[in-house]
């Protein structure tokens, strides 16, 4: 439980623990959320898009239950998101952009959300924000096993486990997902009011998952992580209200990640090697459309920092190589065409510093970043702030940064259409932020408050171009502003514990330039893009008893960019219970999950119903076992 | 002290974040009663975007310059007209309009364009080619095939084998002629026993054609990068299929939606602009009548009536369509806004 391990008097913000990553302490200045671990653990036999649409303010664009679904956060879209696994960025660079939908959240012990850009650190898409995704290595664990399972609604089975064996030097940490349903959810056909109530055909998926940890600690000095990841879904995808549909499609990801972290007194170094085999198959047999996208990237990334009593450099490389289709050096260019096979390699270096001046009450950070590609220009990126830790309950935080969107390869090279001659998306930005932190006794007050503001030029979009064939151009500007909030209550005494959490967005990102003079979208609301969002959850523990109440909202979404036509607002409750029992070292837990309490009919985009009320019970088996003799450092 | 002083930063902070505050409510339109006058009035079809968004009719009456948007849902007690409107066709006192995305053809009653009928079973519609009083030709972008429909019964009775994508169809002489822009041919359909029987071979891109005051038939091909090839311009004899004039252009850009006037003797099509050219041209006009400026000009149409010419500028494509209407002369008129997508007209 975090909330529990905080000290009671200066609160500060946990700061991102990524294995070996070096940015963690230079971006202190940033705003950070930090998934609460009860509340992972509440999500495991959830994907990571359903973890994230309840439990925090970013907006995921979901197609319907277990269908597609992508993110929005700070007024960007799906690609302005960097989504980092073990500091490796895992957006799939064909596409731009990542199904969260496929991602099992139990496969992480570490997820948190930065907000606003960042891409000195990680590089291509983190503009909007950044989802970090890791594997914290546990020595000394015993064995400690954890098996979910359950059932719900629409002939939906799930089943998560996690196994994790530690001794000594050396620990495995296994996680298994599993989880398929009929989905022939019933919604309401707001278009039809004759036969409102209709069931969902032709939605039925699957999708397992297997992760394999290692991590291996060679002396007290080092560290060494090797991690396999391999991620199948099966999906018939339901064409929009009531169409029979022929479309299905196939995710395939394999992902290897390899690290090595050394760290003496002030030398912190580490290597990290990433390999990821992404295949993504859509099949539509009315269509005549077979389509498939393979995607293989290797990342290498080396980096030294070195720290002394107030200050810190950090210097690090990653080079970056994406490959399509069946590439071959020789290939002319008619038949890179043919076969989609093309390759973007990227070389960048990053620099940065960190201060700490007055007793570490004020932090001073800054990182630049460099790269070079070998089919498209980057421009130089860079990010700084300060934190300033007033009193023990006040801090305050002030930052900008560059960051940019390489053109994904899609928007390059689709043929006919792509266009090889686009330039980066970039955009500036600066955020504040007021941290304010309480404790009266047993209860704790966290209230933290931003303010952003940021305009994004070269923004791609697609019109028809030469031969009518639609092709992306870096026409659109946007400017984007607003405000997150988050305020946290946690009373806690003797077996109780009650927790209180609600999180507010607030964003306006704008069209600031017209394609032509009849353009109405001058200053207009992007569309699919909420200007409201909130979401807040209750949690009242006792003793192993626990409920946990969720609620979100969603404001009005526009579907065209003159801002005439949009989508209601969806107000969700859901509430999980969940009671654990412990026989000496076996535990046995029930939850029973229900999901939209108040039976709202509701869509997030356009003519893809969401479901209606519906349920959720399963077990969890828990072993704990901890070896007689540890092993110490 | 420090108290106060963290009370006034938590005032400072919440002013600061309602002050920045919109109101999230869109103001809906306010919905103006219109009388249509039912004489003359211009249905224009909307597509809308693919996968999502709904297409819809607009009805303007040229009168009064009045426009009812998404007027299918209106007399239809606010059903959703589907995904993607391609086309429609007048035809025995009914409207068939055709829904490329949602594979079916919505029928509606001419007089008070109430649904009528569904044909469905498509694939993915384009155009519906009447061919006699029971009979018609659907061309389809995906099928291999032409659907054959009997509109008495609504339903389709059969399929003639063709090369996938087809597109705009004419009838002349008793047979249909059947334009194909990944093959590049114009195929001719014998319209008593349903069979392909010849084809002539105008070039990539082939997607529109009309009929002129001689019965000669007009082809418009758009070219393709793919195949290197540029765009034409085509007239050719619908009996001996010999091509008798052959225009081709240079630049790389999009050109469509060849629509002929009402006494059948000058053209018109989309070119980066509306080109304007008389059928005894001999050369490509060196100029357009109405240029696209920094528009994006998506549907065409001329008006029987006035000869008025109404082009159909799509902007974005996500957003409402601006129609301009100009005289013959190219000089602008007036202008109104349309559904998502406009890419056509149809004028009573």
């Amino acid at each position: 439980m975090q909330s529990q391990n905080r000290d009671t008097g200066l609160y500060r913000l946990k700061e991102i623990t990524i294995t070996g990553t070096r940015y963690e302490k230079l971006m202190s200045s940033k705003k950070n959320i930090h998934i609460d671990s009860v509340i992972l653990g509440s999500y495991s036999t959830s994907s990571l898009s359903d973890l994230l649409a309840n439990q925090s303010t970013i907006h995921v664009k979901s197609y319907g239950q277990g269908n597609i679904a992508t993110t929005s956060m700070r007024g960007g879209n799906a690609s302005h998101t960097a989504i980092l696994w073990n500091g490796l960025n895992i957006q799939n660079a064909l596409l731009g952009q990542m199904d969260l939908s496929i991602l099992p959240s139990m496969f992480f012990n570490d997820i948190s959300l930065e907000y606003g850009g960042g891409s000195a650190a990680w590089g291509s898409g983190a503009m909007g924000g950044s989802i970090h995704l890791t594997n914290k290595p546990l020595f000394n664990q015993g064995i400690k096993t954890n098996l979910q399972t359950s059932i719900g609604s629409y002939g939906t089975k799930k089943m998560a486990s996690n196994i994790i064996l530690g001794y000594g030097k050396i620990t495995s940490n296994t996680h298994l997902f599993f989880t398929q349903s009929e989905n022939n959810y019933a919604y309401k056909d707001v278009n039809d009011k004759m036969y409102s109530l209709k069931k969902m055909s032709h939605a039925n998926y699957q999708v397992k998952g297997l992760l394999q940890e290692l991590a291996f600690k060679l002396n007290q000095y080092q560290i060494m992580n090797v991690r396999l990841w391999y991620n199948e879904s099966n999906r018939y995808l339901p064409s929009f209200t009531l169409l029979p549909a022929k479309q299905y499609q196939d995710d395939k990801n394999l992902k290897l990640n390899a690290d090595w972290n050394y760290h003496r007194r002030k030398i912190k170094t580490s290597i990290r090697l990433g390999y990821f085999d992404d295949q993504l198959n859509y099949t539509d047999s009315l269509q005549g459309i077979y389509s498939k996208s393979p995607i293989k990237t290797l990342i290498a990334e080396g980096d030294l920092e070195y720290t002394n009593r107030h200050q810190l450099f950090s210097f690090s490389i990653n080079g970056t190589s994406f490959e399509t289709g069946a590439y071959k050096k020789d290939l002319t260019q008619e038949q890179k065409d043919a076969t989609f096979a093309h390759q973007l390699n990227k070389l960048a270096f990053f620099a940065g510093y960190r201060l700490s001046m007055f007793q570490s009450r004020v932090t001073f950070n800054m990182g630049v970043r460099k790269e070079l590609a070998n089919q498209i220009a980057i421009p130089l990126t860079g990010n700084t702030g300060i934190l300033c830790q007033w009193t023990k309950h006040v801090a305050t935080k002030v930052n900008a940064n560059k960051s940019y969107r390489q053109p994904t390869l899609n928007d390059l090279y689709w043929n006919p259409g792509g266009n090889p001659n686009l330039k980066s998306e970039y955009g500036y930005e600066v955020d504040g932020g007021i941290e304010l932190a309480y404790q009266f006794k047993k209860i704790k007050l966290l209230t933290e408050a931003n303010y952003f503001n940021r305009r994004t030029t070269n923004w791609i979009i697609w019109l028809p171009g030469e031969y009518s064939y639609w092709s992306p151009r870096n026409v659109a500007e946007v400017y984007s502003r607003g405000t997150d909030t988050k305020m946290e209550l946690s009373y806690s005494y003797k077996h109780w514990l009650l927790q209180s959490t609600l999180h507010t967005s607030y964003v306006l990102s704008t069209n600031q330039k017209t394609l032509g003079e009849n353009d109405q979208s001058l200053g207009r609301q992007l569309i699919f893009t909420p200007r409201y969002n909130g979401q807040y959850t209750f949690l009242i523990r006792y003793k192993t008893s626990m409920i946990l109440f969720n609620q979100t909202y969603t404001g009005y979404r526009f579907t065209t960019t003159d801002n005439t036509e949009w989508l209601n607002p969806y107000y969700l409750i859901n509430v999980r219970c969940s009671y654990q029992y412990a026989f000496k070292t076996f535990f046995g837990e029930l939850f029973c999950n229900i999901n939209n309490l108040l039976n709202s009919n509701y869509t997030v985009m356009p003519n893809r119903p969401m479901p209606l009320r519906n349920y959720e019970v399963g077990i969890t088996l828990k072993y704990n076992k901890l070896f007689k003799k540890q092993v110490a450092f | 002290m420090q108290q106060q002083h963290v009370k006034y930063c938590l005032v400072i902070l919440v002013m600061s974040l309602l002050a920045s505050c919109v109101r999230d409510k869109p103001q809906t339109p306010l919905k103006t009663s219109v009388t249509i006058n039912t004489d003359h009035k211009v249905l224009i079809t909307n597509e809308g975007n693919f996968g999502w968004g709904e297409g819809t009719i607009s009805l303007y009456d040229p009168i009064s310059k009045t426009v009812v948007e998404n007027y299918y849902s209106q007399q239809n007690n606010s059903a959703a007209l589907g995904n993607i409107c391609q086309s429609i066709t007048k035809y025995n006192n009914s409207y068939y309009i055709v829904m490329n995305n949602s594979n079916k053809i919505v029928v509606v009653n001419t007089g008070n364009f109430i649904k009528t009928n569904v044909i469905s079973g498509f694939n993915s519609p384009r155009y519906l080619l009447p061919i006699s009083y029971h009979k018609a030709y659907v061309s389809d972008l995906y099928a291999n095939s032409i659907q054959v429909v009997d509109l008495n019964t609504a339903t389709i009775t059969g399929s003639v084998a063709c090369f996938n994508g087809t597109e705009e169809m004419a009838l002349v002489y008793d047979k249909a002629f059947i334009t194909n822009p990944n093959s590049g041919y114009c195929y001719v359909m014998n319209t008593s026993t349903d069979i392909i029987v010849d084809s002539l071979y105008i070039g990539e891109g082939v997607s529109s054609i009309v009929v002129d005051r001689y019965s000669k038939l007009w082809v418009l091909a758009n070219g393709s990068s793919t195949g290197n090839q540029s765009g034409r311009l085509i007239r050719f004899n619908p009996i001996t299929l010999n091509i008798e004039q052959q225009f081709m252009f240079t630049s790389h850009q999009s050109r469509n939606k060849l629509c002929i006037n009402k006494t059948r003797d000058t053209l018109y099509y989309l070119n980066n602009g509306v080109y304007q050219q008389p059928i005894k041209s001999t050369s490509l006009p060196v100029s357009p009548l109405i240029p696209q400026g920094n528009k994006r000009y998506y549907g065409l149409g001329l008006n029987p009536i006035d000869y008025s010419i109404y082009v159909a500028d799509a902007i974005d494509f996500v957003q409402k369509s601006k129609i301009e209407i100009y005289n013959p002369n190219g000089n602008f008129i007036t202008g109104f806004n349309a559904g998502i997508i406009s890419n056509g007209f149809m004028f009573e």
